[in-house]
């Protein structure tokens, strides 16, 4: 490895514990982000992306349990840290930008107290050195008239305005490693854009890893370095991320890919037949064989070892083995 | 016969009372679906799209202005519609969570409108007729008709939803975002489905979306609207190959997506900004002028009317006033 790896997700198994039983979510998932490098991670509802973020900042619900596995934060283990240890991670590493910006920001508290208390609790500041941060991440932001901004409760602010405050408080001081977890699914697709296009500048300028989970395809796309495909609780393939889309290995990336609408107006696709599979008693060997079309016997025992088809693309699927 | 206007709306207003003032959803609008064709209504949250559906079906009456349905004006309150009117136009809600009545069977959803209209007269018939509804929109009857909205999937949930739509075998449905809650797959199932009905009834539509790539591969004419107004109305080729409208042009290039043939269709050298304007106080003049790149002192003081450029293409722009 020629960069210097910041997160390393290793084998990680994750469950939740319900009143009908335990539900087996991750089955083995593994991610890599290099420092700066901005990374992808794309899937349906319910292909389990956002509980391998939660596992990363241990934010999973109280029925949630990591039953194996690693996360690597720059050589120390995430599990294995001390409440206080994480709380640091928490304050001044790692942050996460939530999908639903009204929900993220406390509707009692004006924007300026929520930045204030953070900056005044994460690094210990005056009150006065602490307004000028705040106002200087509200600017980075691009929030026109930061001052009004910082004086305002969140509802009186549009969703687009909300998820820049969002953005603001990720990246407040010298974060690494910056979550975003569907950070544009709620806006208007010209809100969407400028959105995305602050976000990649700042990650940019600023040289932070960047972990951006999305079901819009196409906005992954114009945005990241690398990719990572998840299906049913799997990484089922990754990449570079122009590799990945012209050229898609694993049936279901095919298939996936062919689903999205085209502005071209091509043939429209079939869809997937089938729907992703019940957790409780999730299907044996590769999780998508019974949607898949080339399924093979041994596609139903064990779970594909990974293979290199060309540099730095992996694919996870039988098909490929035999080369 | 191929160039009748099954569907006229001319000059229609549909204004809100609210405590802070006077919302313009809709604001004189004027639009022509003919025999046959999909007509996609493009917008992004608040363009009034929705009401426009709203209002053809006939859930609002109009503030003023006209629609003509087969040449019969029907801008009267529901109450005042014929049975057989209602039996003609019918609606697929955006949410099919919230638009199935949870207590009932599929059976008893799908079948209230056969009921409604005397359509079926024994129970018998009525199975029978739910489970040939059922089969088109690709869901085996056995499975489906005695279970509740709760047990089945939101794909599987839109599709009760557009047979139920089409039960009454009605010349013209409304589709509001049909697929906006669903993920990639099944999105691609459900406009199949939609795009066989279409065909096989050749049905006239009205579909509501923001998604422009799904536009291109459903409907023959685009209307685009922007704060209660029509900025741009072409048909679908044209559309896609020229953009008039800045708005339009915007919009196209804040699209996502995948492949390189589709980057070359988004316009250059436009970058969205700004935030769409409140509907209780429209900006004066052209109701896009403050987020417009090209907006002169023109576009702040006056209206623009919508012209036909060329055969069938029809824009709301002072840069094209002159010519």
């Amino acid at each position: 490895m020629d960069k210097d790896i910041l997160l390393e997700v290793k084998n990680l198994h994750v469950g939740y514990k319900t009143h009908i039983g335990i539900s087996h979510v991750l089955k083995g998932v593994h991610l890599t982000v290099h420092k700066g490098e901005r990374i992808g991670v794309i899937g349906e509802s319910g292909s389990g992306k956002t509980t391998t973020m939660k596992s990363i900042l241990r934010i999973l619900p109280s029925n949630g349990m990591i039953k194996e596995g690693e996360i690597f934060y720059q050589g120390e283990n995430i599990l294995e840290m001390k409440y206080e240890e994480l709380l640091e991670l928490r304050r001044k590493k790692i942050s996460m930008i939530f999908q639903d910006p009204t929900s993220a920001l406390n509707p009692l508290f004006k924007i300026g107290q929520l930045m204030l208390d953070i900056i005044k609790h994460s690094y210990n500041l005056e009150e006065s050195e602490a307004k000028e941060m705040a106002l200087k991440a509200l600017r980075d932001a691009a929030l026109p008239d930061p001052e009004r901004v910082f004086d305002s409760y969140p509802f009186q602010l549009s969703g687009g305005m909300r998820q820049r405050v969002c953005i603001a408080l990720a990246l407040i001081g010298d974060r690494e490693l910056i979550i975003a977890d569907e950070p544009t699914t709620n806006l208007d697709v010209t809100i969407k854009a400028q959105v995305l296009n602050l976000l990649t500048k700042l990650v940019r300028e600023r040289n932070v890893g960047w972990i951006f989970v999305s079901q819009a395809l196409g906005a992954v796309r114009e945005n990241v370095d690398r990719v990572y495909v998840m299906y049913a609780g799997n990484i089922i393939e990754w990449g570079p991320t122009e590799k990945v889309f012209s050229n898609p290995m694993h049936p279901y990336t095919q298939k996936l890919l062919e689903c999205v609408p085209k502005l071209t107006g091509t043939e429209f696709s079939k869809g997937i037949r089938g729907r992703i599979p019940n957790y409780f008693n999730p299907p044996s060997g590769c999780r998508f064989h019974p949607r898949c079309d080339f399924v093979m016997d041994e596609c139903k025992k064990t779970f594909p070892e990974p293979v290199e088809v060309e540099t730095g693309h992996f694919v996870a699927c039988n098909l490929y083995r035999r080369r | 016969m191929e160039n009748e206007y099954i569907l006229k709306i001319q000059n229609l207003k549909k204004y809100f009372e609210t405590p802070y003032g006077t919302v313009r959803a809709v604001d004189n609008i004027s639009l022509k679906v003919r025999k046959g064709t999909t007509m996609g209504l493009v917008g992004e949250s608040g363009s009034g799209k929705s009401t426009t559906g709203h209002v053809v079906v006939g859930l609002f009456p109009p503030t003023s202005g006209k629609i003509f349905f087969k040449n019969k004006d029907i801008s009267v309150p529901l109450e005042k519609r014929s049975k057989e009117l209602k039996k003609d136009i019918q609606m697929v809600f955006q949410d099919p969570a919230s638009s199935l009545n949870p207590k009932k069977i599929i059976r008893d959803i799908v079948g209230l409108p056969l009921k409604v209209h005397k359509m079926v007269q024994t129970k018998e018939e009525l199975e029978e007729k739910v489970a040939k509804l059922l089969e088109m929109v690709e869901l085996p009857p056995e499975d489906f008709m005695y279970r509740r909205p709760v047990d089945i999937g939101g794909g599987e949930k839109q599709a009760v939803s557009i047979a139920r739509a089409i039960a009454t075998n009605p010349s013209f449905v409304i589709f509001d975002e049909p697929t906006s809650a669903l993920d990639v797959s099944i999105q691609a199932k459900i406009i199949n489905s939609i795009l066989n009905i279409q065909r096989k009834f050749r049905l006239t539509s009205l579909f509501i979306t923001h998604d422009l790539s799904l536009m291109r591969n459903i409907s023959s004419e685009v209307t685009i609207m922007y704060l209660g107004k029509v900025c741009e109305i072409a048909p679908t080729d044209v559309f896609f190959q020229k953009p008039l409208h800045p708005y339009t042009q915007m919009l196209l290039s804040s699209v996502p997506v995948l492949t390189k043939e589709e980057e070359e269709l988004k316009p250059k050298g436009i970058k969205s900004i700004g935030e769409i304007g409140s509907p209780i106080h429209p900006p004066s003049g052209c109701r896009f002028h403050p987020r417009c790149p090209y907006a002169k002192e023109i576009c702040k003081k006056k209206e623009p009317r919508l012209i036909e450029v060329e055969p069938g293409h029809f824009v709301a722009c002072h840069l094209y006033a002159e010519k």
